[in-house]
């Protein structure tokens, strides 16, 4: 069985901490013929390579700079493309940096559920202690599971990630679209917009409309099937060959209320999330260009 | 009217539905102009306010056809009080298809070889038995425009009608309605769906899709029903559902079945996602 993505924090006093927590998860990773990938500061890299000793020619350890900067678009890009189509995929290790901001942390963090939970990988977020308090509490907050020196400890500190991210999509790139709709009357001139903008983002004909589809059952999803004397908002913002629509309305009813409501927003997206948005449910959904089994 | 043009054929007897009046008086006037271009006599069935007279009635007014006041004139466009016939017929279905056939007669005895019929909703109250007295009604209409050179335009305004006789109305056109954002008929034995099918117009969809099947399983046999999606240009969730209750609701009748012809990948993903009944199937991937 393949390993299902792990997202961990771990939180650190100094480089010898860090690595004494992330060793025995590296070390398993090595003896399963994973492949590690660490982008962490030169120091916390001096002192894995020595932990690692012969083993740490199979470990990639990539700069900071070349993977985190201007933001850490660059590492999710790296990341998927490391990650095989079948068996286990790496093990990153990933680390705040001192040029690391709350916004930039909160962005990552909701960016790594977003992105990469239907990959086959384990993420390990290492913040120290020290940082910034806002950032380090970014990274107390968005793990539900804490890689320490005595192991793995669950964290009840931790939040669902769109509680904790209220303008990363502002980072995931232009907006080219905003629109208002009420309800299901709305939906068609929703959809001809929504066609229009994912087009010219370079989707394609096959994912573009992949796209309207799941962006039509997010809007649904958010006006609660009805007409609504609410306004509901869209919001899309296009970056290299995706885009991220985030939609806002007053929800389904309690009594309709769907366990998995998502599920048809899912299957024509690279993913979605639920979240809120001022007291209001809040359904992202990202779409690509790129490969995803829904479509293809 | 609605934006699309589902078939290449002359249509005859068809309903146009909307939820906007304008829009819908819109394309009433487009219809009516050509008819009036084609030498049809036009027969007009419509409500007048109390105490008004036709000249008062939007389709001798702007937003009318143009050639309507001329044709009003010459008799050629005929305006028939709706209050008067609901009187006369007491909204009978066979009282009501014999007012209508001596009105074509009466046409043809003139010297008109072409007669155009349309009707504004009815603003049926849908008592008990009365989607028996629609569907009676609208199958003697069916058959007039077999027999003679008749065309039908219904008409039916989504905000002026109860749910009953929208589901009503719908269903018994199934073979040729055109609605907002979609439209279906009945097309070399299969019904031939085109357009953008949401959960806005989820109902009228569904109804259409029961009238299709109940006409199906009124010519005997083990229902088999024959959806082409060839010309859907969206399908949501929602409608897609409908179709899957739909051929749930033929699991009772061994043989019966609903066949899905063309869908898009998207539709057939769905399809599949939603679930599918055994009575559900794909033409080419589930049949021979």
């Amino acid at each position: 069985m393949s390993t299902p993505f792990e997202h961990l924090g771990v939180l650190y006093a100094g480089p010898e901490q860090l690595v004494g927590a992330i060793l025995p998860t590296l070390d398993a990773a090595l003896d399963d013929g994973r492949s590690v990938i660490t982008v962490v500061d030169r120091r916390t890299t001096a002192v894995l390579r020595e932990a690692l000793d012969d083993r740490a020619p199979r470990v990639a350890f990539r700069a900071p700079s070349e993977l985190l900067r201007p933001g850490p678009e660059r590492l999710v890009a790296e990341v998927r493309t490391r990650t095989p189509r079948s068996g286990d995929g790496p093990v990153v290790v990933g680390q705040y940096q001192g040029f690391t901001t709350e916004e930039d942390a909160a962005f990552w963090e909701a960016a790594a559920t977003l992105v990469l939970d239907d990959q086959r990988l384990t993420l390990l977020c290492a913040c120290a202690r020290g940082a910034d308090p806002a950032v380090v509490e970014v990274a107390r907050q968005a793990h539900g599971t804490l890689l320490t020196t005595g192991g793995r400890i669950p964290n009840p500190a931790a939040r669902t990630p769109a509680d904790r991210s209220p303008t990363p999509s502002s980072m995931w790139g232009r907006r080219v679209l905003r629109l208002t709709f009420r309800g299901p009357a709305d939906l068609a001139r929703v959809r001809e917009r929504v066609a229009r903008a994912a087009g010219t983002a370079g989707l394609g004909v096959d994912r573009t409309a992949a796209a309207v589809l799941a962006v039509h059952e997010a809007a649904l999803f958010v006006c609660g099937g009805r007409e609504s004397a609410d306004e509901c908002t869209l919001e899309m913002r296009e970056s290299d060959r995706a885009v991220l629509t985030e939609l806002t309305g007053p929800g389904p009813t309690r009594h309709d209320r769907d366990p998995a409501p998502l599920r048809y927003v899912e299957l024509f997206s690279d993913a979605a999330t639920l979240g809120e948005r001022a007291g209001r449910p809040a359904v992202r959904v990202l779409s690509t260009a790129g490969p995803a089994a829904s479509v293809d | 009217m609605a934006p699309s043009t589902l078939l290449d054929r002359p249509r005859v007897h068809t309903l146009v539905v909307s939820e906007s009046e304008r829009q819908l008086r819109a394309g009433i006037s487009r219809w009516i102009d050509d008819e009036l271009t084609v030498g049809a006599k036009v027969l007009y069935t419509g409500w007048l306010d109390p105490g008004g007279t036709v000249e008062r009635h939007w389709i001798a007014g702007p937003a009318g056809p143009q050639g309507a006041r001329r044709a009003l004139g010459t008799g050629q466009l005929e305006f028939v009080d709706i209050e008067a016939v609901i009187e006369e017929t007491r909204g009978g279905a066979d009282a009501l298809l014999e007012l209508q056939l001596g009105g074509v007669h009466a046409a043809l005895d003139d010297g008109w070889d072409r007669i155009a019929m349309s009707a504004e909703s009815a603003h049926r109250p849908m008592v008990e038995g009365e989607g028996d007295q629609v569907r009676r009604h609208e199958s003697g209409l069916t058959d007039l425009v077999a027999d003679a050179p008749v065309t039908i335009l219904c008409q039916l305004a989504v905000g002026e009608e109860k749910d009953a006789a929208i589901r009503a109305s719908v269903g018994v056109h199934h073979r040729d309605l055109v609605d907002d954002s979609w439209s279906a008929g009945e097309v070399d034995g299969a019904w031939l769906v085109a357009g953008e099918l949401d959960a806005h117009v989820a109902r009228r969809f569904a109804a259409g899709l029961r009238g299709a099947l109940a006409d199906d399983a009124s010519r005997g046999g083990d229902p088999e029903l024959h959806v082409d999606l060839g010309r859907v240009e969206f399908m949501d969730v929602t409608c897609v559902r409908m179709v899957a209750l739909a051929a749930r609701s033929l699991e009772g009748s061994p043989g019966a079945r609903l066949v899905l012809h063309r869908p898009s990948r998207l539709v057939r993903r769905l399809v599949d996602a939603v679930g599918r009944p055994p009575t559900l199937l794909v033409a080419g991937e589930d049949t021979r």
